[in-house]
């Protein structure tokens, strides 16, 4: 065989096994379609992207889907691909005019949710630190009625997210707390 | 008459593969059987027999093994399918060629040869 | 028999490294040079022992005989293409490590899978003694690339009944994923949903699994797994048929 064919035959099975190999790992050339790949198999979305952002090695999407918002977090893997992860949301409470969840990985915290009011212009978000004190985080910035805030703090193994959480705080534009709240889920 | 050219031009292909296609043969070899096959008439420069031998194994038409003997290894050229089916329009195609060339330099008779 | 110690002078050595430095697909050099080596050797041999030259003659001969080493070399690399020759060089190394990679991840998979289709049977967990109901539905739930098939369901003397499955992923994500065996909601005719119970099911591309839901009654004559969420749904009725009492 000549060197042609013979490096001809080699990418064609490369191809083959490069197929193979993302299958085996779950690994995707794109983060969306990661994320949806993951969604379907925890028969969830399709669902809407409203913005997404990179933290660290992860690209987080805010989504919305059927009534139900998620922020999940599709990690890059090799550095070209994008692998399988997180995928499904929560339902939204309208009743309340901020909805909130929450999610953590190390040392990164993300709240996340949606406004029902379209009123709220500025939601804070009240956190106790290892030593007690009470720290600030907060987001005036809103995609479709969706927002995030994203701290780093202590490690999520270490601690429970209602042990952290002091208060979250919602203010129109004009700075006037429209709701106030020491649940967040 | 010792016709000293660098390749024996397009035919070297054609004689290359005439010889491998009776026996494999090795690089040296090849230069001493094509000496003494032409009565000397074919002797080139010995280092270009080597591009035209790589060149007809990429080709694929020859291809190349290692055979030990007297206790050196040496590279050994054998003629594949493919060489053969190339080696036969080769020939037709030297055919048709002298028989053109010598229907313009000769005249009738050589026409028939 | 050992190979005979190869006589090159440095002028021989030379005039060879001159034809490879034209070659620039570097990993076929060495090659080349053993070819052009044995080729001077034998013609050294020769003119020595035909023609009576000295060692050093014989050698310029051989040399001058074989041609300027700058137009071989210039044609010998034409047919030692250094762009082919370096993606086939690179290409052999990849391909030897995905080759390894895969059939170390992919082995385990097909082992557990091979073993689960042959080896693995729940229903033969439960002791037929203790059938009081046995159906086979047969039917199949298809939830996105899910798709589980209901093979058996089984009530036993103490009321508990089992729900025998297999399933299996069109996407493959057996190879690497969570296994997700959702079988819905399970209840009877009436609407009651059974909540309390055990499950459990093997992993790999192709498996086999159980739920159990405890205290099923015995006078009610259907299963129904329903499952309605995130815009996805299906209802299975499975008939159960009357309990037969043996005793």
């Amino acid at each position: 065989m000549t060197r042609l064919k013979k490096t001809i035959r080699n990418l064609v099975i490369i191809v083959v096994l490069l197929f193979l190999f993302m299958k085996l790992n779950g690994l995707y050339f794109s983060p969306v379609q990661a994320l949806h790949a993951s969604e379907r198999d925890l028969h969830f979305g399709p669902s809407e992207i409203v913005h997404s952002f990179d933290h660290g090695n992860s690209r987080y999407f805010l989504t919305r889907y059927e009534g139900m918002i998620s922020c999940s977090p599709i990690k890059r893997s090799l550095g070209v691909f994008w692998r399988y992860g997180a995928g499904h949301g929560v339902p939204n409470n309208e009743d309340r005019p901020v909805f909130t969840s929450y999610r953590s990985e190390g040392n990164n915290w993300i709240v996340y949710g949606m406004r029902n009011d379209s009123s709220i212009a500025r939601v804070d978000i009240e956190v106790k630190n290892a030593e007690g004190e009470i720290q600030v985080y907060s987001s005036d910035t809103f995609y479709e009625d969706m927002f995030y805030i994203i701290w780093q703090g202590e490690n999520e193994s270490e601690v429970l997210f209602s042990q952290i959480f002091a208060g979250l705080k919602a203010y129109d534009d004009a700075g006037s707390v429209i709701y106030d709240s020491e649940i967040i889920l | 008459m010792a016709i000293n050219k660098g390749l024996i031009g397009g035919s070297t292909p054609l004689l290359l593969l005439s010889l491998l296609e009776s026996q494999d043969c090795y690089g040296y070899e090849i230069i001493k059987i094509l000496e003494e096959r032409s009565d000397n008439t074919f002797s080139f420069k010995e280092g270009t027999l080597y591009p035209v031998l790589h060149k007809l194994e990429n080709e694929g038409y020859i291809r190349s093994y290692y055979k030990e003997s007297d206790g050196r290894k040496r590279r050994y050229y054998t003629i594949t399918k493919k060489g053969v089916k190339q080696l036969a329009e080769e020939k037709a195609q030297w055919e048709r060629f002298s028989f053109a060339v010598n229907k313009v330099i000769g005249g009738e008779v050589n026409a028939i040869a | 028999m050992p190979s005979p110690k190869r006589q090159e002078s440095s002028s021989t050595r030379e005039s060879i490294k001159k034809v490879v430095k034209r070659v620039h697909f570097i990993p076929d050099r060495y090659e080349i040079e053993q070819e052009l080596a044995g080729h001077i050797e034998d013609s050294v041999l020769f003119l020595q022992e035909e023609e009576g030259l000295s060692q050093q003659e014989a050698e310029k001969a051989a040399l001058e005989r074989m041609g300027d080493p700058d137009e071989i070399g210039i044609a010998l690399n034409r047919q030692h293409n250094p762009v082919l020759g370096y993606i086939w060089y690179f290409s052999r190394i990849v391909l030897v490590l995905l080759c390894v990679i895969v059939v170390l991840q992919f082995i385990p998979v097909l082992l557990l899978s091979g073993w689960t289709i042959l080896f693995e049977h729940p229903i033969r967990d439960i002791p037929k003694e203790a059938y009081v109901r046995h159906v086979e539905p047969n039917e199949l739930i298809k939830l996105d690339n899910r798709r589980i098939r209901i093979t058996d369901v089984v009530q036993t003397k103490d009321g508990t009944l089992h729900v025998l499955y297999s399933s299996y992923n069109l996407s493959f994500s057996g190879l690497h994923g969570w296994s997700f065996n959702n079988l819905g909601e399970l209840k009877d005719e009436d609407g009651e949903i059974y909540f309390t119970g055990s499950g459990r099911s093997t992993a790999g591309l192709y498996t086999r699994g159980r739920r159990s839901i405890k205290d099923f009654p015995f006078d009610k004559e259907k299963l129904i797994l329903e499952y309605d969420y995130a815009g996805r749904c299906f209802k299975v009725e499975i008939p159960l048929g009357k309990v037969a009492y043996n005793d």
